[in-house]
């Protein structure tokens, strides 16, 4: 039975996952055009085909994550919205499936789609480290790669923005609100991080700043995330 | 308060459910027994839907309770849910699948699904498995809905006004598939509508619902022997001594006085005779769709109809 709600979840958000995973790969693409196009005016140590790969890898896992954490947006916006607006919804809620078991489909269909569309950047974020030791970089340009508190701080965004978007899909029919909403939640948690930092004068020394916004994102997402889950359990409409 | 039978697929307890200050359904209580087809009727607006929306647990009661195969509770569970098929006024199945995929999907939902019934069916209803349910009329989605709600060969069948601005063809295609699913299998129907006849056909008890409460319920035959119109003549210049307790509408109309009448009695019958002096009277067999009209014309308060010149 699980099987086939994912399956129909899937499809019914298959218009944003082919387009997720088409634009994560058009950037890497355009990316790839501008540093061939780029190193027309470098030197010609820098034109090597390495050096045109590192930065094609690093530069597209950046915008590869900005993607993936628009389309989580999309993608939690728009579960539980997509079936309220033609009220198949109320098709599915007459079928034997509990909302439960609806939920954990949809869980598993948001987070799935977005993991699979950060697999592309973490995997060539970590190639692009591997390459970093050969490739001929000028001053500053080795801040391209991605560390651990990197990559923790994309993925607490990430989650940041699904919590945002999950708990305001719940209540609504359309997706508009909810994917904004989500798209919002990081910088308001940023704004919530440095308001009770100003507020209880804690001192944001080093990376400390950043590791309270992780913390706080991950926190926070996930607890609107559970808010999200509780009210699409509890509510008496489909 | 009504006390179920002991073999009772759907019970319900003083149900009660509001929108702001419209009250949809008032103390409502219903018992149907297994292998009953109990025909859901009522004017637009009566509350049938309501009723339904909260058998099926797609809307919450505000206060009273509902039990379906004895299960209590708003969030029904998976074996019930595959226990009951449900066909709607308006369709709301997925429209960018086609029927063969909404078939597949749900197909996989129930455990008791019969691929042979479904496509019987569908070679019967002439529905293409490749068309999208986009591209399907309102019959034909119909249809569909009918084959979901059958194919899993539920033990509680519900029809919310199914037939609702269907053609007559269409209708009648319907109507038939739903009679033939009752003589084999012997299941439990509620069907909703404002047709009468539709419902005539199909039911073996009536309940009529006005203004979100029972006016009446019963067998068809019950009802027919129960309500009979009568009708009274008086002299000249006379108006009605009284109106009787029993009647549910009454019209007069120049010296022709008509009273609908639950219970009749024969006792009745000559007392209202002898009290207004009547010049003549007969008693009026009435068939399900007089019965309809005379009762929700006679809960209207307001109707100029049922007041006495």
């Amino acid at each position: 039975m699980i099987r086939a709600l994912i399956r129909k979840d899937a499809r019914l958000l298959r218009f944003y996952l082919r387009s997720g995973i088409t634009a994560i790969i058009a950037c890497y693409l355009v990316c790839a055009g501008m540093v061939v196009m780029l190193s027309q005016y470098q030197d010609a140590a820098k034109q090597s085909l390495t050096s045109r790969t590192f930065f094609t890898l690093a530069v597209g896992s950046i915008y590869g994550i900005g993607i993936t954490g628009f389309f989580a947006a999309l993608l939690a916006g728009s579960i539980f919205t997509l079936e309220r607006s033609d009220r198949s919804a109320e098709f599915l809620a007459c079928l034997p499936p509990t909302r439960m078991q609806n939920l954990v489909s949809k869980l598993t269909v948001v987070l799935g789609a977005t993991t699979a569309m950060l697999a592309l950047p973490i995997i060539s974020s970590a190639v692009a480290n591997q390459m970093f030791p050969y490739v001929q970089v000028a001053p500053g340009q080795g801040n391209i790669l991605f560390g651990t508190l990197e990559w923790l701080t994309s993925v607490a965004i990430i989650v940041s923005i699904i919590g945002g978007a999950f708990a305001v899909s719940a209540w609504l029919k359309s997706n508009g609100v909810p994917i904004l909403a989500g798209l919002l939640t990081p910088l308001l948690i940023l704004g919530f991080v440095s308001m009770i930092g100003w507020l209880l004068d804690i001192p944001s020394e080093g990376n400390t700043f950043q590791i309270r916004y992780v913390t706080s994102s991950f926190v926070l997402g996930g607890a609107f995330a559970y808010m999200g889950c509780y009210w699409y359990l509890t509510r008496s409409d489909p | 308060m009504i006390f179920p039978a002991e073999n009772s697929v759907i019970e319900v307890c003083d149900l009660t459910k509001r929108y702001g200050d419209n009250l949809a359904c008032d103390s409502i209580n219903l018992s149907v027994r297994q292998g009953t087809t109990f025909g859901l009727l009522g004017p637009n607006g009566a509350g049938k839907s309501t009723l339904i929306r909260m058998l099926m647990a797609l809307t919450t009661a505000d206060s009273g309770e509902i039990k379906l195969f004895g299960e209590q509770g708003s969030h029904r569970s998976s074996e019930m849910r595959c226990r009951v098929g449900y066909v709607p006024e308006l369709h709301f199945i997925y429209r960018w699948m086609t029927i063969k995929e909404v078939l597949n999907f749900v197909s996989k939902l129930y455990v008791n699904w019969d691929t042979d019934l479904a496509n019987e069916m569908l070679s019967k209803f002439e529905l293409s498995t490749k068309k999208r349910v986009s591209a399907l009329s309102k019959g034909m989605t119909a249809k569909l809905g009918l084959i979901i709600a059958l194919a899993h060969n539920p033990d509680l069948l519900i029809l919310d006004e199914p037939t609702s601005g269907l053609d007559p063809i269409i209708r009648e295609d319907f109507l038939e598939s739903v009679l033939q699913s009752h003589s084999c299998k012997g299941r439990t129907i509620l069907f909703s509508s404002h047709h009468v006849d539709d419902v005539e056909r199909v039911a073996d008890e009536v309940g009529i619902l006005v203004n979100g409460r029972f006016a009446v319920q019963g067998t068809v035959d019950e009802l027919r022997n129960r309500i009979k119109r009568i009708r009274i003549v008086l002299p000249d210049g006379k108006l009605p001594v009284r109106v009787p307790s029993e009647a549910v509408f009454q019209k007069l109309s120049r010296r022709e006085w008509i009273v609908t009448v639950d219970p009749f009695s024969d006792a009745l019958f000559e007392n209202l005779q002898s009290e207004n002096d009547a010049v003549s009277a007969d008693v009026i067999e009435l068939n399900l769709e007089e019965i309809f009209k005379d009762v929700v014309r006679g809960q209207k308060p307001q109707s100029e109809e049922a007041k006495v010149d």
